[in-house]
């Protein structure tokens, strides 16, 4: 298990794949709760700290958890548990699809972990060798490495208005509507300016200049990854035949 | 032979904007170097870009008269930021031959001998997102050496990167001079002109040859103005101060990097009123991270950061700014108003310093920087050298208490550089304390009262200036 880490990461974006496609399209709670702990496995297994993963995704899951709850009153199923007048806020059928949705959530966020044990030219070059045109292999890469870059950027302006001696804290709501208002434009326009010039650097060293481009970087499967992949494809049809079969 | 020419070489970004270039005609032959100074803002970026071929193939604007190339040509940009993008430093040496489909021997060895040439082999396996200003600068220098251009152009280049690779840079691109490589550097540092053939002067759209080499090469050493000696007041007390970056990998149980990364540990020293400290020291050293540790951006993870006696972990970061001024080593990134205007006289509008009527301060910083002219124009698409005054504008026009500047004189032309340092000097008459953090060794000693070498592993000596 200590070893997931290393595989191709082809083999990494086929089990995202496996898992994702069953968190979606299995609806039984049971089973998703069985999926989410082999996941959790999986990430112990890729050496990735699951709370970590969860504490950096904590924005995302908290809107998760938002839509859930309203899920779970807008949808009312089975046993009424919680009712106001003849409207039920909360049903029993409510709360197991909400569930099932935390879990699906869940379940794509942490197989997703799965990848950041490769960096992007890694990924990139797994997509390229799978015949994904190199230019939008990049594209893709290049917009997922500069959305840290952005935030950054965001950060940086935040605390450059802080050392001009304004407490964002302590603002009036006006004023401090203004700022942030304000502040729209000019980081969107720089971070224009900054992927016009990150595009013009590229062009510069030669990006499309010919048809086939080299690499230095060759990915190789070795045995584990075909045998991960192996059991991964044996496991998603098993669980999809089981579940059409007995559940479905 | 010739490498790059232009000939009535005439550009403007739109019908209403003035022209940055007039009928520039000009010829770079091979095994040349030839250096382009001029104030910041005149156009030198613009014509390198013209030449280069980035205008007007990607840039819009009216474009006349003809450039021809005579070979490959590289392009390094002035932002390092805006160039790298690969997730290793060879990743990113990697890039320029791979687009041109070589194979991969032919990559190996090119990337081995930019390595070398640059000294970034202990670097190869580093993210260039996290490296030092002057660090990132050598990996966009050395991602279009890994081109074995023809025709190198350089636009300020060399502006962030210490001494040593400084001359180490220098020695090389006379190495690829005598290759027959034609390189075009556009320069403000007098210190990088002296490997140049030839020198242009730069102004209002027009080139001209400077009579003599040695005119910009030996300007007068500015005289040095000592401060009156009074009683030191401490503004900023920095008390066994240990800070490291943490791992951003979701690797279990690993937040912490190893304690061999740590950039400092039990660091202390003191910063006065009054007098002017340079921090110096090698790219990479933590010079930008102390700057940041002393403004309250980071937060060290030992020790402590006093601000005239006030625990730094009690105060807010406005608290810090309102006493603090810093500028940023990247300028653009601490521009975030819709004009020049607005920008100098933001902290006058929101700030702790609201309600005072900041408008003769700010446009007296307009009218001491230069900046009138441009006071309706949008921060971000100014050249990095206004970006710069801009930037010192806005920062001295609240009068902090103590000011910290992060490479204040990249992108500053030398009587840019005057004005920046009688400035800077008039302001510690006033008794208010600078730290400035800079490569630029005549600038620092024209300025600086006392100079902190910054070495890795976090040791600061005291060094004397003139050593």
């Amino acid at each position: 298990m200590k070893s997931l880490a290393s595989l191709d990461p082809r083999t990494k974006f086929f089990l995202v794949a496996c898992l994702s496609s069953l968190g979606v399209l299995l609806s039984d709670l049971r089973i998703l709760c069985g999926l989410f702990a082999l996941c959790l496995l999986l990430l112990l297994g890729f050496q990735i700290s699951p709370t970590q993963l969860f504490q950096r995704t904590k924005a995302l899951l908290g809107v998760v958890l938002a839509i859930a709850v309203l899920q779970s009153v807008f949808t009312p199923g089975g046993e009424a548990l919680l009712t106001l007048g003849r409207i039920s806020l909360l049903s029993t059928g409510g709360l197991v699809l909400s569930g099932e949705f935390i879990l699906r959530i869940l379940i794509i966020v942490a197989s997703a972990g799965f990848l950041s044990t490769s960096d992007s030219r890694e990924l990139i070059q797994g997509l390229i060798q799978w015949k994904l045109p190199y230019e939008l292999a990049f594209m893709t890469a290049m917009a997922v490495r500069f959305l840290p870059v952005f935030a950054q950027e965001f950060r940086d302006a935040f605390a450059a208005i802080q050392l001009r001696g304004i407490d964002l804290h302590h603002l009036p709501f006006r004023q401090k509507m203004e700022v942030y208002a304000g502040l729209f434009q000019p980081v969107a326009g720089g971070a224009l300016l900054k992927a016009k010039a990150l595009a013009l650097s590229i062009e510069m060293r030669g990006f499309r200049a010919c048809e086939k481009r080299s690499s230095l970087l060759v990915l190789r499967f070795s045995l584990k990854d075909y045998l991960v992949m192996s059991l991964a494809a044996v496991f998603t049809v098993a669980a999809l035949l089981y579940y059409l079969l007995y559940l479905g | 032979m010739l490498a790059l020419s232009a000939s009535d070489l005439s550009f403007q970004y739109d019908e209403k904007a003035a022209p940055l270039l007039k009928s520039v005609s000009f010829q770079l032959q091979t095994g040349k170097i030839i250096v382009i100074t001029g104030p910041s803002g005149c156009g030198k970026s613009t014509f390198a870009a013209c030449l280069a071929g980035v205008i007007p193939e990607h840039v819009s604007g009216i474009f006349q008269g003809e450039v021809s190339r005579f070979g490959t040509c590289g392009m390094v940009f002035q932002d390092p930021d805006t160039q790298i993008f690969m997730p290793l430093v060879e990743d990113e040496l990697a890039f320029a031959p791979e687009n041109l489909g070589l194979p991969v021997e032919e990559i190996k060895a090119r990337i081995e001998e930019v390595l070398q040439e640059t000294g970034l082999e202990a670097l190869r396996k580093a993210d260039p997102g996290r490296l030092s200003g002057g660090q990132k600068q050598l990996v966009a220098l050395g991602a279009v050496l890994t081109l074995c251009p023809e025709i190198l152009i350089l636009d300020e280049a060399l502006a962030q990167i210490d001494e040593i690779s400084r001359r180490r840079m220098k020695a090389l691109l006379c190495r690829l001079k005598e290759q027959g490589v034609a390189i075009l550097m556009i320069e403000h540092e007098t210190e990088n002109m002296d490997i140049a053939d030839e020198v242009f002067f730069m102004e209002e759209g027009s080139l001209s040859p400077l009579a003599e080499k040695r005119d910009a090469v030996s300007q007068k050493q500015r005289e040095k103005k000592n401060p009156v000696p009074s009683p030191k007041k401490e503004i900023l007390r920095v008390e066994e101060l240990g800070f490291f970056y943490e791992s951003k990998r979701l690797k279990k149980g690993c937040k912490q990097r190893s304690s061999d990364t740590s950039l400092f540990n039990d660091l202390s020293f003191s910063l006065y009123a009054g007098e002017i400290t340079a921090l110096v020291g090698g790219n990479g050293a933590g010079k930008t991270t102390l700057g940041k540790l002393l403004t309250g951006i980071l937060t060290p993870q030992k020790g402590r950061v006093l601000l005239e006696e006030a625990d730094g972990r009690s105060l807010s970061l406005a608290q810090k700014g309102s006493r603090i001024g810093y500028c940023f080593q990247n300028p653009a990134n601490q521009l975030f108003t819709q004009s020049v205007e607005e920008e100098v006289s933001f902290g006058f509008k929101y700030g702790i310093s609201k309600g005072v009527d900041g408008r003769a301060q700010a446009e007296n910083m307009l009218s001491l920087f230069e900046l009138d002219s441009l006071r309706e124009s949008f921060p971000l698409n100014l050249s990095w050298g206004e970006k710069r005054r801009l930037v010192l504008a806005a920062v001295l026009a609240l009068e902090p208490a103590y000011l910290i500047l992060d490479e204040p004189t990249t992108g500053l032309d030398a009587v840019r550089m005057e004005v920046l340092s009688s400035t800077l000097e008039s302001l510690r008459e006033r008794g208010i304390g600078i730290l400035v953090i800079s490569h630029n060794k005549g600038f620092v000693q024209g300025i600086a009262d006392r100079v902190l070498s910054l070495q890795e592993g976090g040791i600061l000596d005291e060094i004397s200036c003139f050593s």
